[in-house]
């Protein structure tokens, strides 16, 4: 590699681990994703991004909870998920062990225009950025979500696989469900 | 300084104020030219953006303008069709008043295009090819554009009124509500081509029961 490639791409490196360190994205993730060492990941976050809210300390891995727990979290993760293969940061195909494969600079230059793009979109979104990589191995790896339509909009929802929803989050909100025993969650299998 | 993603978004919300203010105009004036669901004339007519976009900052484009159809974005010159969206389509806005919003519509789809030329499919809809017929075209041929197919603007989603009830129904206070950006996006993800061919949408019955449940 020619040196001005190199520093192109240290560059490239140290300008996404700015991006991602200004979303929440704990250190090992910066580093997992740019290459870059502990201690200067750490140097970047203290010298560019001061401001930074602090990221938690433990790696976020996607749970059912996450589909289940709200329709509003349920719709936001629609959305970025659809982002994220419009943009091919989700590659169409399956692949496995995302979490190893996925990583590299220019995917993660693509995750943060989507990541800032659905920021800016739904401004009062509750998604982190930790969340949305989460979710982005685990739509990469075809595990446990899935594409449905709703019953009553027939627009397409994003729910666990093995789910028994049948509306989508919007028309769950605007018609209360009869009797309790539709749209109700099982627990499927665990990753 | 703002990103270039923000400075987009911010473009797009502030048209479709504009888009908004023409259709509560029709609703209020002239309700047989109104060009969506009759239940939403109602709606229009309360409908106040007086200060700035607020609830009705939306970064998903309003508007359509066949951005999804590639053939018709081929055709030049005579060969451009009038009323695509159905007899008297074009009436649902004074001649002027849709150069103007055309003009605007075309010019933030071409900055678009340029500045974040990976969500322009997401923001207007558009396919790849009429991705590249901005892309490639100069200042001048947009603006030509907004003169010569100014008739194809059209709100979006306009057999859809369940979307618009959504977005006009939004009311911030409601927290449990989703916003409806994210209704929009939605209607976006339920046709996006890409999603709905990736493997995660499965062929099984929507209510398959897992294995742990069958014993």
């Amino acid at each position: 590699m020619r040196s001005a490639d190199r520093f192109e791409l240290r560059r490239r490196n140290y300008d996404l681990a700015q991006r991602m360190i200004a979303f929440g994205a704990r250190t090992a993730t910066v580093m997992h994703w740019t290459g870059l060492s502990e201690y200067v990941v750490k140097g970047i976050a203290r010298r560019y991004v001061p401001s930074a809210s602090i990221p938690p300390r433990r790696r976020i891995s996607f749970s059912n909870r996450s589909v289940t727990g709200s329709p509003r979290l349920e719709a936001e993760i629609l959305a970025f998920v659809y982002l994220a293969m419009e943009v091919d940061v989700i590659p169409a195909q399956m692949v496995k062990d995302a979490r190893q494969r996925l990583p590299s600079v220019s995917r993660g230059e693509r995750f943060m225009e989507t990541f800032e793009g659905y920021a800016a979109l739904v401004p009062t979104g509750q998604l982190t950025l930790e969340q949305a990589l989460a979710l982005v191995y685990t739509c990469a790896s075809h595990r446990q979500l899935s594409l449905k339509q709703c019953a009553v909009c027939a627009d397409w929802m994003l729910t666990h696989r093995y789910g028994r929803n049948t509306r989508c989050p919007f028309c769950r909100m605007d018609v209360p469900v009869a009797d309790g025993s539709e749209d109700t969650q099982v627990q499927g299998p665990g990753p | 300084m703002h990103s270039p993603v923000r400075l987009v978004v911010d473009s797009v919300a502030s048209f479709n104020v504009l888009l908004l203010d023409a259709l509560s105009g029709t609703a209020r004036e002239r309700p047989l030219a109104f060009p969506l669901d009759a239940t939403l004339r109602e709606h229009f007519c309360r409908l106040d953006t007086a200060d700035g976009p607020g609830p009705f900052a939306f970064g998903i484009c309003l508007a359509d303008a066949h951005f999804s159809d590639d053939t018709l974005w081929t055709r030049t010159g005579a060969d451009l069709p009038e009323d695509c969206f159905g007899r008297n389509a074009r009436m649902w806005i004074s001649d002027v008043d849709r150069v103007v919003l055309a003009q605007s519509l075309f010019l933030i789809a071409w900055q678009s295009v340029r500045s974040l030329p990976s969500l322009s499919s997401v923001l207007f809809g558009m396919t790849p090819q009429v991705h590249d017929q901005f892309r490639t075209r100069t200042l001048a041929d947009v603006m030509g554009f907004a003169r010569s197919r100014s008739q194809w603007l059209y709100p979006r989603w306009h057999n859809r009124p369940e979307v618009w009830t959504h977005l006009l129904g939004a009311q911030p206070g409601r927290k449990r509500r989703p916003a409806p950006q994210l209704r929009l996006l939605q209607a976006c993800a339920s046709e996006s081509e890409r999603l709905l061919s990736s493997g995660l949408r499965v062929s099984a019955p929507a209510s398959t029961p897992p294995r742990k449940s069958l014993r």
